[in-house]
């Protein structure tokens, strides 16, 4: 063991130097792409995910399973492993209860089992529960060593209905706290570097699960940045090419509208439309110009549609009047009222005059007697007639001032928005407004008669006119410039848009290799740990496995397998033995849970063994040797073949086996484990008596210490988890550290390697030191004869027991 | 036992694979059975040869004396000739119910049990 921990290379991998971030960034500068493509693509370049460790439990070791009313186990059983990495073989003929224990686990930590999804999951769904054992309360548990201590938690699910779902899941700390599950076991981690292959699994991975396992692949890489990535520059030229379709929808839609609309703008409109390439610029024009103007145009219209000239009767009524009291007016004037009134001022006075001085002669003429009663009273009448005349020619002349008036009012002023105009409008207005300026009755009623006449005529062409036009734009005009404005925002947009997409195509092709090339440089490890794992399962097959690449994305990919058999490629499932199709699960699935990242320091692999052949079986036990150096290698398997291939291979290896006696009592007994495959070897040596006595001092005490230790590195890896609380990491640098004998047996007895350990090796076992002291030195006493060896033998196994005993006073691989 | 080790892979080689024209009478699993016959006699022969350059009166218990190779000749070595002796020998009995070995099974064996008559030594002879 060289202190090779699961932790050490997770934490090289963590702290890659670059990320994929960053080498995108890199070759972004460096490459060719126009300055707007690479300013896409920056835009476009997620942000760096950063993955959370905080809270995240460290590694996480099985310490046992146990089952109760569960498949194949009926009353509560326990599956003990030991402490610290190597390889545990649980082997038990066919329905003795194996599986039911991997599926135990897999169904305690992940709450569900790979046979209850996909097909015949409703019968697997059925029949999990023990049918011997009503009374007992299904469950499935695990005990397991967590994080920087070693902690001991543990994950129990027991179900409470009778249905599959029908299960509560609890977590227990060492000290009895309640615990959950996230944070002892990293769900995500899980799901990602799964340390469980299930038997179902390692059948159909091949045709079913290449696309799961692509997606495991590219977020165990870190690739998703590189998914997400690809799917944004794919989004942005979908986008954009949106928009350019929408507005060349658009396009063929207005073409069709501005054809049939008889309006000069509507021509202009389609003229502009009706190039390859739309002329915006015209069309912007033609609704700019068109929108303030066309208000005041508007404004205009409706304006001289409202408008209201002269009322003819109104007017001709009151020349009517005006022209009468004119013709009165010159009548009175001819009577001459002035000299009327004159006359009968004089003729007053002359009779005042006449009445006063009594005298009838004329002061004026001296006509004598003249002045008589006859001519007073002539002279009195006639003065009279005189004062009524000029009355009426008084009242006559008023007449016609009121008259001149009311036509006056009848006349309007130019309008002020007319005013300035050089219409012909304006010029009759004007006209008409001139009217006022006229006194003299006459001319006064002939120009007004004419005037309104004439301007009644202009305003009533006016306004005929003006709502024609306010007509002709309400109703076609107004709702076409709206759409022409919508159509030239989604024409603007899409000559954005089309630039864009230009640069985003670019960006795009030249993006996918890059991608490709990342991908296959960050997969280039696993697919060559596939590669070597292949090629130790299937050494001496005709089929190699070449490439092991990822296609596609997320969702959509697929792990591809260059599969050749004797040099011609070939798809892997139709040329592959059942042996070689579980060789290859195998050769797939051990790289990504062992991967360095993976918080999982353990293995649960169910019967890989089964349909393969006996070469294929020795490369599965040199490959699980392997993967067993930092972790728990936990081996299901129905026959003896990988017990007789680890121990031909001199492999290091606990092996348990499971019996199954009726009504489904599942014993659990310990077969071997390293100690007892040391020992075993040393007494079958020890025994034959035609061994030289050279070989025999040479080897069996070398044999004796293997097995010594062996129970000192079981028992010190007990100790430091459970006693010093030391994770996984540190209990193996301290292992790794063993050189001689004593050092063993001081960190397996006290915890120090620098302790002596005289004292505590003899108190669990007299006369041990005596053993340990040969062992370290290598100086033993000869052993000549069977007898002496068989001591030597027996000393040694007295002196493992007393040390494993110390350790833990449970057995491991037995029933609790 | 007079044969080489070296002899007996070479005579297995011939059998596994036979020079063009040579007309054989044997189906090519019996020829593979042979040839693990002849490969466990050189593993056998060389083993010997082995133990006898290191003792006189080495146990004639195989599978003690495979045991032990490893304190002498390595770890690995021993391995490897346990599991290559394990397989042939399995290989090279008739079962009844059992199929023979498959030629190409048996020239990887032959491969390896070359390799390690280098590394027992016994090459030379």
């Amino acid at each position: 063991m060289k202190g090779s921990v699961v932790t050490d290379q997770s934490q090289t991998s963590a702290d890659s130097p670059t990320s994929v971030r960053e080498l995108l960034l890199d070759r972004l500068d460096g490459s060719d792409l126009t300055a707007e493509a690479r300013s896409l693509l920056r835009e476009l370049l997620p942000d760096e995910r950063v993955r959370s460790r905080e809270g995240r439990a460290g590694p996480v070791q099985l310490r046992s399973i146990t089952a109760a009313g569960w498949r194949g186990i009926g009353p509560r059983t326990t599956l003990e492993l030991p402490p610290g990495p190597g390889l545990v073989v649980v082997a038990g003929p066919n329905g003795s209860g194996k599986s039911s224990f991997a599926e135990a686990a897999e169904t305690a930590i992940t709450g569900l089992n790979s046979r209850w999804e996909g097909r015949r999951a409703g019968d697997w769904q059925k029949g999990w529960r023990n049918l011997h054992s009503p009374d007992v309360t299904p469950e499935v548990g695990v005990e397991l060593a967590v994080g920087e201590h070693g902690e001991a938690v543990t994950v129990r699910r027991s179900w409470f209905g009778t249905k599959v779902g029908e299960a509560r899941t609890g977590v227990e700390g060492a000290d009895g706290s309640e615990r959950s599950l996230g944070e002892v076991v990293d769900a995500k981690a899980l799901e990602l570097a799964r340390p469980f292959l299930p038997y179902s699994e390692l059948g159909s991975m091949i045709n079913g699960t290449l696309g799961g396992l692509h997606d495991a692949f590219f977020k165990l890489l870190g690739l998703e940045l590189l998914a997400e990535f690809d799917g944004r520059v794919k989004d942005a030229v979908g986008e954009c090419e949106q928009t350019v379709k929408r507005a060349d929808a658009l396009t063929v839609q207005l073409r069709d509208t501005l054809a049939a609309l008889d309006d000069p703008r509507a021509r202009e409109a389609a003229q502009a439309l009706s190039g390859a390439r739309p002329d915006l610029d015209r069309v912007r024009a033609l609704l700019c110009s068109r929108a303030p103007a066309a208000e005041a145009e508007l404004a205009r219209l409706r304006q001289r549609a409202s408008l209201a000239g002269p009322d003819l009767t109104e007017v001709g009524g009151a020349v009517a009047r005006l022209r009468k009291a004119a013709e009165g007016a010159e009548e009175a004037r001819y009577g001459s009222a002035e000299e009327a009134r004159r006359l009968a001022r004089l003729l007053e006075t002359a009779i005042e005059h006449q009445r006063r001085s009594g005298s009838t002669d004329c002061p004026v003429c001296g006509t004598e007697n003249r002045l008589d009663r006859a001519w007073a009273e002539q002279a009195r009448a006639e003065a009279e007639r005189l004062q009524a005349e000029a009355a009426d020619a008084q009242a006559a002349r008023q007449d016609v001032a009121v008259a001149v008036r009311a036509v006056h009012d009848l006349v309007q002023p130019v309008p002020v928005w007319l005013r300035g105009e050089t219409s012909p409008l304006a010029a009759v207005w004007q006209e008409w407004a001139q009217c006022r300026d006229v006194t003299h009755p006459r001319e006064l009623a002939d120009r007004v008669e004419r005037a309104a006449a004439t301007l009644d005529d202009a305003c009533r062409q006016v306004r005929e006119e003006a709502s024609l036009r306010l007509a002709e734009h309400d109703g076609a005009w107004q709702p076409t410039a709206a759409r022409l404005a919508e159509w030239l925002g989604a024409a603007e947009a899409a000559e954005v848009a089309r630039e864009r997409r230009k640069h985003a195509r670019k960006a795009r092709s030249w993006l996918r290799p890059i991608i490709d090339e990342l991908r296959d440089e960050r997969l280039r490890p696993f697919a060559q740990r596939s590669q070597e794992v292949w090629q130790k399962l299937c050494e001496h097959s005709s089929v190699t496995l070449g490439s092991v690449t990822l296609a596609g994305t997320p969702g959509r990919g697929k792990v591809e397998l260059g599969v050749s058999v004797d040099d011609m490629d070939a798809p892997a499932y139709s040329v592959m033995s059942q042996g070689e199709l579980h060789s290859l699960a195998l050769s797939l699935f051990l790289p990504r849970a062992t991967h360095a990242a993976s918080p999982f320091g353990f293995l649960v692999i169910d019967d890989p063994v089964q349909s393969m052949d006996p070469e294929k079986v020795e490369g599965l036990a040199r490959v699980l040797d392997a993967c067993a150096r930092d972790r728990q290698v936990i081996v299901f398997t129905h026959d003896t073949r990988l017990q007789q291939a680890v121990a031909h291979l001199g492999i290091k290896a606990t092996v348990l086996r499971v019996t199954r006696q009726p009504d489904s009592v599942v014993g659990v007994e310990m077969v071997t484990d390293p100690v007892e495959q040391a020992l075993k070897e040393a007494r079958d040596i020890s025994l034959d008596p035609n061994l030289p006595q050279g070989v025999a001092d040479h080897v069996l005490p070398a044999m004796c210490r293997v097995a010594v230790e062996a129970a000192c590195l079981e028992t010190a890896r007990r100790r430091l988890r459970d006693e010093r609380g030391l994770g996984l990491r540190d209990v193996e640098e301290r292992v790794a550290s063993l050189d001689r004998t004593k050092t063993y047996v001081s960190l397996a007895l006290l915890g120090d390697e620098r302790q002596h350990a005289r004292a505590a090796v003899e108190r669990i076992c007299t006369g041990g030191w005596a053993l340990v002291e040969a062992f370290n030195s290598g100086a033993h006493a000869p052993l000549p004869t069977v007898e002496t060896r068989r001591g030597l033998v027996c000393r040694t196994e007295a002196l493992a027991a007393a040390i494993r005993r110390s350790g833990d006073s449970e057995s491991v691989g037995g029933v609790r | 036992m007079n044969a080489s080790p070296q002899a007996l892979v070479t005579a297995a080689r011939h059998l596994l694979l036979p020079e063009h024209g040579t007309v054989h009478t044997l189906v090519p699993g019996l020829r593979a059975r042979a040839a693990a016959v002849l490969l466990r006699m050189a593993l056998d022969e060389a083993l010997d040869a082995y133990w006898r350059r290191v003792t006189p009166s080495m146990t004639r218990v195989g599978k003690h004396r495979l045991l032990c190779l490893g304190w002498y000749a390595g770890h690995e070595t021993a391995r490897r000739c346990h599991t290559t002796w394990s397989a042939l020998s399995a290989a090279c009995h008739y079962r009844t119910c059992e199929l023979p070995p498959a030629p190409a099974q048996i020239h990887t064996r032959l491969r390896e049990v070359a390799d390690l008559l280098t590394a027992l030594g016994a090459a030379e002879d």
